[in-house]
């Protein structure tokens, strides 16, 4: 029964009012939408993640599925009026899997002059035959206009007239002999032992007696290209289909393709979020006393001192990584890791050792006045499934989806016991086998043995941290580096 | 006022009736925090983060009861954490657990003065002794529940309160002193 004093100072009390100031009404009012947006991202995210990750293997595994094994041939025949170029530094794209159809002159040598432009037919060895622009006569030259594409080389550097800065080769093979008038498909006249992508400048043809003329198959600028389609130049297999005279199909038969294994090594931060139940908040649960009954009792109010919020801390984590690429855009990405996860709490001072559960293992409690920080630290083992697609054809940009189931191998972890009102140490409260799903980014360096990769991550779990509760999930964002082992 | 339509349309989301809501029970809310805090700051803080815990957990509110006495619930739990959360207040909330000089609870002197005189001399006390009154004394706690809210024992909040309450009577007294001198100065 309560003195008069108290309830003469709890009647005064209830005669106090003030009024707030206006930003007040604001600030909560800003943060009701706020927390509802966040909340109604956070429920759908992991539902988003797993509807684009199953879209774009869809799509990936259907993109190919007619054309798996599509060859792709080109076929060019040199303009009348072009003479075939010098090649400085450009690379112009060239059509690496092309067919050049090219006529043959009666004489099996040209050379040009460099001074004149004048082109003195040489003798024709039996050991080569000449495949070469009827362009390449000097008076041609002259007159013919040399078709540009994109190149950067003057009329007059490529006639030599009054130059003789560079001079023209074409390709030869040895051994092969061409008729007048016939085409020779490029492809069988192409050696590949012979064939210089680089242009070999010649001084002068007159001190040479066989001219020799290599083309370079960079340099299509020399002819009226009819291309049957784009043709990807960093597909090494297709260029060097051309060198070897066969043409083979560009897209490979990925079924066949191996594992590549590799290193990963991420870092970021890590924290605690309020999961999908909305009807939860951190620290309360309210029960409502029946009309006019006497105040509430204890057992209500002992639930009134929750945890601590949380905030993100470091995280990182290593390990191995094994891809396999299911097509020219998909690639199958799984491994072993070791993740690292940590999030801060404030907690009281350290009380006596607590017996948990029916054992007898004591553990550390801290009282609930929120004084220090607490880092909790999560020790995981984990096992990732992801898929790997590139996003642009001819950007390494990869967006990579997929789950990681992640064991938790050992914590320090403190969870909030209403009934004592204290943080207890007990690594069993919290869930140890989680399922994450996992999001990413990243771009690859071509680095020639040692391919990288690197770009952002975002994990969240699917899984509940803490088994009583089930209020808090854990996240991961951050970025991640790949670094893949190729055979030699 | 009907309290029922007034939550069910704030649990619609409609603003007009979240701000009626508000403007209804926000001062005698702000009471009861300026009462736990130091200073009229950190008590809007308060009421704005208790508020905001009103708007989301109204769902679980099932008129059982009177929605002010659910709402001020809200608020002395929430002053309580924003105490614990707070470095300059959390500090002078360690209470000891050393014996304290048992002081007499017999006097009931009158209370002459203002309410909010009242509350500023509460809000006087150290913070400790000022919690563990504001939630005996006022919001009707025992020291058992005390007790567990702090971690502490029973009788540790029971002596913390003895001398809160001592020290308010001997400060009510010494102010009604003044008043009478003033008076008779006058």
């Amino acid at each position: 029964m309560q003195n008069e004093f108290e309830k003469q100072v709890k009647q005064k009390m209830e005669e106090l009012d003030f009024v707030p100031s206006t930003p007040v009404w604001q600030k909560i009012e800003e943060q009701i939408r706020h927390k509802k947006d966040r909340r109604r991202i956070i429920f759908w995210l992991p539902l988003l993640l797993l509807l684009t990750g199953g879209g774009i293997t869809w799509f990936a595994l259907n993109e190919n599925k007619s054309g798996k094994m599509a060859v792709e041939t080109q076929t060019i025949e040199p303009a009348q009026s072009s003479l075939p170029k010098t090649s400085t530094n450009e690379t112009t794209g060239s059509i690496p899997g092309t067919t050049r159809n090219i006529p043959v002159e009666n004489t099996p040598v040209a050379e040009i002059n460099g001074q004149s432009g004048e082109t003195t037919p040489m003798p024709s060895s039996p050991n080569s035959s000449i495949v070469a622009n009827e362009n390449i006569q000097a008076e041609r030259v002259q007159k013919n206009q040399f078709k540009k594409n994109g190149g950067s080389r003057s009329r007059e550097s490529s006639r030599g007239l009054g130059n003789k800065k560079e001079e023209h080769i074409i390709a030869f093979n040895q051994g092969n002999t061409s008729k007048p008038g016939q085409s020779i498909s490029r492809e069988t006249v192409v050696n590949e032992n012979e064939v210089n992508r680089k242009l070999e400048p010649v001084k002068s043809l007159q001190e040479d007696t066989a001219a020799r003329i290599i083309e370079t198959v960079n340099n299509p600028q020399d002819f009226v290209e009819k291309k049957t389609g784009p043709v990807d130049v960093e597909n090494n297999d297709a260029v060097d289909s051309v060198l070897t005279g066969t043409v083979t199909p560009i897209a490979k038969n990925f079924g066949k393709s191996k594992w590549k294994l590799g290193l990963v090594v991420k870092a970021g931060v890590s924290g605690t979020v309020e999961g999908l139940d909305i009807n939860t908040t951190k620290s309360m649960e309210f029960q409502n006393a029946p009309n006019n009954a006497p105040p509430p009792p204890p057992a209500l109010y002992r639930r009134s001192y929750g945890p601590s919020e949380m905030k993100n801390m470091v995280s990182f984590g290593a390990g191995f990584l094994a891809r396999k690429q299911l097509n020219k855009r998909l690639a199958f990405v799984t491994g072993l890791h070791y993740q690292y996860m940590a999030a801060s709490t404030r907690v009281g001072y350290k009380r006596p050792s607590l017996a948990t559960g029916n054992t007898s293992n004591f553990q550390d409690a801290y009282s609930a006045l929120a004084v220090v920080d607490y880092t909790n630290r999560f020790h995981f083992i984990s096992l990732p499934l992801a898929m790997d697609f590139q996003l642009l054809k001819r950007k390494p940009l990869n967006i990579q989806f997929g789950v990681a189931y992640q064991q938790m191998v050992a914590t320090n972890a403190v969870y909030f016991d209403y009934a004592s009102q204290l943080y207890i140490k007990d690594k069993d409260q919290f869930s140890s086998g989680q399922i994450f799903t996992d999001l990413g980014l990243n771009y690859s360096f071509p680095v020639k043995k040692f391919p990288v990769s690197i770009g952002p991550y975002v994990q969240y779990s699917l899984t509940a941290l803490d088994e009583n509760s089930k209020k808090q999930y854990l996240y991961s964002l951050g970025l991640k580096t790949t670094i893949l082992f190729q055979k030699k | 006022m009907d309290y029922q339509a007034l939550v069910k349309d704030c649990l619609k989301g409609k603003p007009a009736a979240q701000k009626q809501l508000y403007d209804h029970f926000a001062g005698p809310m702000l009471s009861v925090c300026y009462r736990y805090t130091k200073s009229m700051a950190d008590a809007e803080d308060v009421l704005q983060e208790g508020f905001v815990k009103v708007f989301f957990n109204l769902h679980q509110f099932k008129f059982q009861g009177e929605l002010g006495g659910w709402i001020r619930r809200i608020m002395v739990t929430t002053a309580i954490n924003f105490l614990k959360r707070n470095l300059r207040y959390s500090i002078e909330l360690m209470f000891t657990d050393d014996h304290l000089h048992v002081v007499s609870n017999e006097s009931n002197p009158e209370i002459k003065m203002e309410a909010k005189e009242l509350a500023d001399l509460i809000r006087q006390l150290p913070p400790g002794y000022q919690t563990i009154f504001n939630l005996y004394a006022i919001e009707g706690f025992n020291h058992v529940e005390i007790g567990k809210i702090f971690g502490i024992k029973e009788s540790t909040s029971r002596s913390q309160y003895a001398r809160a309450r001592a020290l308010l009577i001997q400060w009510m007294d010494k102010k009604n002193l003044d008043v009478k001198k003033s008076a008779y100065a006058k």
